[in-house]
């Protein structure tokens, strides 16, 4: 079980990443935070303790929506969620911000030498 | 209604209402994870154990969630308040000393605060107060007699400005204020009365409660209509808000007078430190200027003009000075001067300053006190802040197993600076409410010892909202200055060696005693500083008001009596004050008496162009000087000494040459010294009295100290010229008897006997 070594997230980066995994689909908590697990490679491990605050927050904020409803492939009832317009809007805008800040931290970090 | 109460419940709980739905979601995440665990071929004890250590803290994350709600910040400050009054009520001691160090802290910047905001911060309660401008004229003056300086106007001045109706302006109203009698029912007793222009209330927006105000319809011909519109407070006063005073009879100064109207509340006059306490037209016979009002050298009335909306104050400037310089040509044309002193007369210039909160001179000389009193007061809250301070840090070290308790029980940062912040809040409460109440009497106190006149009836010492909100103000201020740093103390102390060892937790540790000495130190720093500041405030409020004014004042009586109700004839008049000076000096224990035409010490102030012959004044140089008819006997009554020459005595009368007594700056100025100045002429310019009067001089008798101040600031003297009274000058009507007790005649009372 040789994990990576965990990377704490950015602030308000978890955000990005929940609607991120919603806007694939209505989903529930435990496989938001593995969906993110598997994509990073085990590299981000979405902490319990901060992934349901961050659901209560972004429902609060009118970015996502819940409901209970029979999974099957756990055969019970689960607490799903969903993005809703305002979410997805929402999540366009943090993805062009997040491309700025990634394509602005490469730029520096690529740069050859001072002009 | 059902939706209004789901919305209320919405926002006071958020949506999650239920904390059973997010425990039910977590044992679902743990199950998940196990199960997951499990299938990975970890036996089942242990997965479950793994699962429920990768969930972590699942109270925190209840917690988090609870918090989350917008109500359980309310909640937590109900839980906070009421531990604290619990843990106040506990240390008695520390309470009482902290709510009176606040309370002192805050009810002396309330106290300051409501005098200052009433005298310095107000603005005129009148129609759009920012619009109006107040006229004043620099340069020279032609020669003449003058009631105030550089603001005073002549009458004929102020109907060039007004007719000249430049469009920048919507109006120049003009005004006048003297003490007046004042009869009612047979009563006699002093008000103040501001004479007015017709347009006067028009022009400042003035509505009445009762009745009417005074009008331009008012005053069509030479004399206005006797009518008197009577001052808020004084119709509450004088009048107990009686609704009937419409059209009662009033006697001022023996004229009768109808009163047509109550001005709104709050309104008297465009002096607000000097109130009024009635209106009437200054075309009037009881304005005692009324005989002077045509002269064009003869300035007086405070002019105050309302700039039209959207006008620069100095596009308006120079709209009026073109009508300015017009009516100078006028005064010269009617008093002609030599070419040289006509050129700079045409010079002169008209200024506009901004009247928006009315006239200002009478608290000028306070203004500045009182920001020193505000900036000491605010000195003084400082120190008891950090007061405040040191004693909830002394206590937060007593209390460090309290707080080291609730820190291990999983109480963040945050809620231990909320509940030591909220106990300061809680302190600062009773400090602000005790603080108001001192407030009331000091302010009331303090109101009664400043050095103005009536002052009692311009502010009062009642709290308003603005009192209220700045208490409440200066009280969050007080908390955040004497609870942020025992707040942070207290949430910075780390619990576990503390609750290991009881021992160190009564001493508190030894960067708390350094923060503790630290804030003893700034306590007397500031203490010194507020000490020494006071010590200095002092001395210049001493110098202030008590300049030497020239004059010993114990065990002197000044009084004056007013016979203008009477209308007795002048010859009467000075016969009556001459009667009275012998009456009242066969009062055993009276040691001397003697009499003025205006009021010694009273701050009324005549000033008259002076000439001397063969004397030309260097240019810009002022020849006025205070002009007052004394009786025999006045300068040793007063104990003003005597430098040169004699006092005058009872033959000094109208039978013998006129002659006159001069205080030493006139001296000095006309003669170069004292004694040059005995034997020396001098009368007012012979172009000043009308034709056909015969021309005198009076010649120079005795020169005495200068014995009173004009302006209380810079200390300088005005000349003073006092000239025997004669009958004419006894025709003011008013006169001032001094007579000097000695010490065992206390209770002689003049009226008794006489």
């Amino acid at each position: 079980m040789a994990k990576n070594k965990r990377q704490d997230l950015l602030q308000g980066t978890l955000d990005m990443l929940i609607l991120r995994t919603l806007a694939l689909g209505p989903i529930h908590g435990y496989s938001i935070a593995k969906h993110i697990q598997r994509t990073s490679e085990d590299v981000l491990q979405v902490e319990t303790g901060s992934l349901y605050p961050a659901l209560r927050r972004l429902e609060e904020r009118g970015w996502i929506r819940s409901w209970w409803d029979m999974s099957e492939q756990h055969n019970r009832e689960l607490k799903f969620y969903e993005l809703t317009a305002v979410g997805r809007k929402q999540l366009t805008a943090e993805e062009s911000r997040w491309e700025k800040l990634v394509r602005a931290i490469g730029s520096v970090m690529k740069a050859q030498e001072v002009k | 209604m059902s939706w209004l109460r789901l919305w209320i419940w919405k926002l006071l709980y958020g949506r999650f209402t239920d904390p059973a739905e997010l425990d039910r979601e977590l044992q679902i995440h743990l199950e998940l994870e196990a199960q997951e665990r499990l299938e990975r071929g970890m036996s089942a004890s242990e997965a479950r154990y793994a699962a429920k250590r990768d969930l972590g803290n699942e109270t925190g994350i209840r917690e988090t969630v609870h918090e989350m709600r917008p109500i359980s910040q309310l909640e937590s400050w109900g839980k906070d308040a009421k531990s604290g009054i619990r843990t106040l009520w506990r240390n008695p001691g520390f309470t009482v000393v902290a709510v009176l160090s606040l309370a002192i802290g805050i009810g002396s910047n309330a106290a300051i605060f409501t005098i200052a905001d009433q005298m310095l911060f107000r603005l005129l309660p009148v129609r759009d107060p920012g619009r109006l401008v107040l006229l004043q004229w620099d340069g020279r003056f032609i020669g003449g007699s003058t009631r105030g300086w550089k603001d005073a106007f002549s009458l004929p001045m102020y109907n060039d400005l007004r007719d000249s109706k430049p469009s920048e302006i919507d109006g120049i109203t003009a005004r006048w204020q003297e003490p007046v009698v004042v009869g009612i029912d047979k009563r006699i007793e002093r008000g103040i009365a501001e004479m007015v222009s017709g347009n006067y209330f028009d022009l400042l927006g003035v509505r009445a409660v009762l009745g009417r105000t005074l009008s331009a319809g008012d005053e069509t011909g030479a004399e206005a209509a006797p009518l008197v519109v009577l001052s808020y407070d004084y119709w509450k006063n004088r009048f107990g808000s009686d609704p009937t005073v419409l059209n009662r009879k009033v006697y001022l100064k023996g004229y009768p007078a109808t009163v047509i109207g109550v001005a709104e509340p709050g309104f008297a006059g465009i002096e607000a430190l000097a109130p009024s306490d009635l209106f009437i037209s200054f075309k009037s016979p009881v304005n005692s200027i009324w005989g002077d009002r045509d002269r064009r050298n003869s300035i007086w009335l405070k002019l105050v003009a309302r700039l039209h909306p959207g006008v620069e104050q100095l596009a308006a400037q120079t709209a009026i000075s073109v009508a300015y310089v017009h009516a100078l040509q006028k005064d010269l044309d009617a008093n002609p001067r030599d070419a040289d002193t006509a050129t700079q007369y045409l010079k002169n210039k008209l200024l506009l300053m901004n009247a928006e909160q009315g006239l200002t001179s009478r608290r000028d000389v306070l203004t500045r006190p009182l920001y020193i009193l505000l900036a000491m007061v605010g000195v003084l809250l400082l120190i008891a802040c950090v007061n405040v301070a040191n004693l909830a840090i002394a206590r937060t070290a007593r209390r460090q197993r309290e707080i080291a308790i609730r820190a291990s029980l999983g109480a963040s940062r945050l809620a231990l600076i909320r509940l030591v912040l909220t106990e300061t809040l809680l302190l600062a409460i009773a400090g602000g409410a005790g603080g108001l109440m001192l407030a009331q009497w000091t302010a009331a106190l303090l109101i009664r010892m400043l050095p103005l006149e009536r002052i009692g009836i311009a502010i009062h010492s009642t709290a308003d909202w603005r009192i209220l909100a700045f208490t409440a103000a200066v009280s969050l201020l007080a908390v955040l200055i004497s609870g942020l740093t025992p707040a942070f103390k207290a949430a910075r102390s780390d619990a576990a060696p503390i609750l290991r060892n009881e021992g160190t937790s009564l001493l508190g540790s030894i960067g708390q005693a350094r923060t503790r000495r630290v804030l003893v130190i700034a306590q007397v720093a500031l203490s010194l500083v507020l000490l020494v500041g006071a010590g200095l405030f002092l001395r210049s409020l001493h110098r202030l008001f008590s300049v030497d004014t020239g004059i010993q004042t114990n065990r002197l009586l000044a009084f004056s009596i007013d016979a203008s109700q009477t209308r007795y004839s002048s010859q009467r008049n000075h016969s009556l004050s001459v009667e009275l000076q012998t009456r009242l000096a066969n009062i055993p224990g009276v040691v001397s008496v003697s009499a003025a035409a205006a009021p010694v010490l009273a701050g009324s102030y005549n000033q008259n162009t002076i000439v001397v012959p063969r004397y030309t004044p260097k240019p810009g140089e002022s020849t006025q000087a205070g002009y007052n008819g004394v009786l025999p006997a006045f300068f040793s009554t007063l104990r003003i000494p005597l430098i040169a020459g004699r006092e005058f005595s009872e033959h000094d009368n109208e039978a013998g040459p006129p002659v006159a007594i001069v205080n030493e700056t006139f001296a000095k100025q006309f003669f170069g010294s004292a004694q040059a100045a005995i034997g020396g002429q001098l009368g007012p310019p012979r172009r000043l009295l009308p034709p056909g009067q015969p021309y005198y001089l009076y010649e120079i008798v005795g020169v005495v100290k200068d014995s009173r101040s004009v302006n209380t600031q810079d200390g300088t003297h005005a000349m003073d010229v006092h000239v025997g009274i004669t009958t004419k000058l006894a025709s003011h009507g008013v006169l001032c008897c001094s007579a000097k007790r000695t010490a065992g005649c206390c209770r002689c009372n003049p009226q008794r006997r006489s």
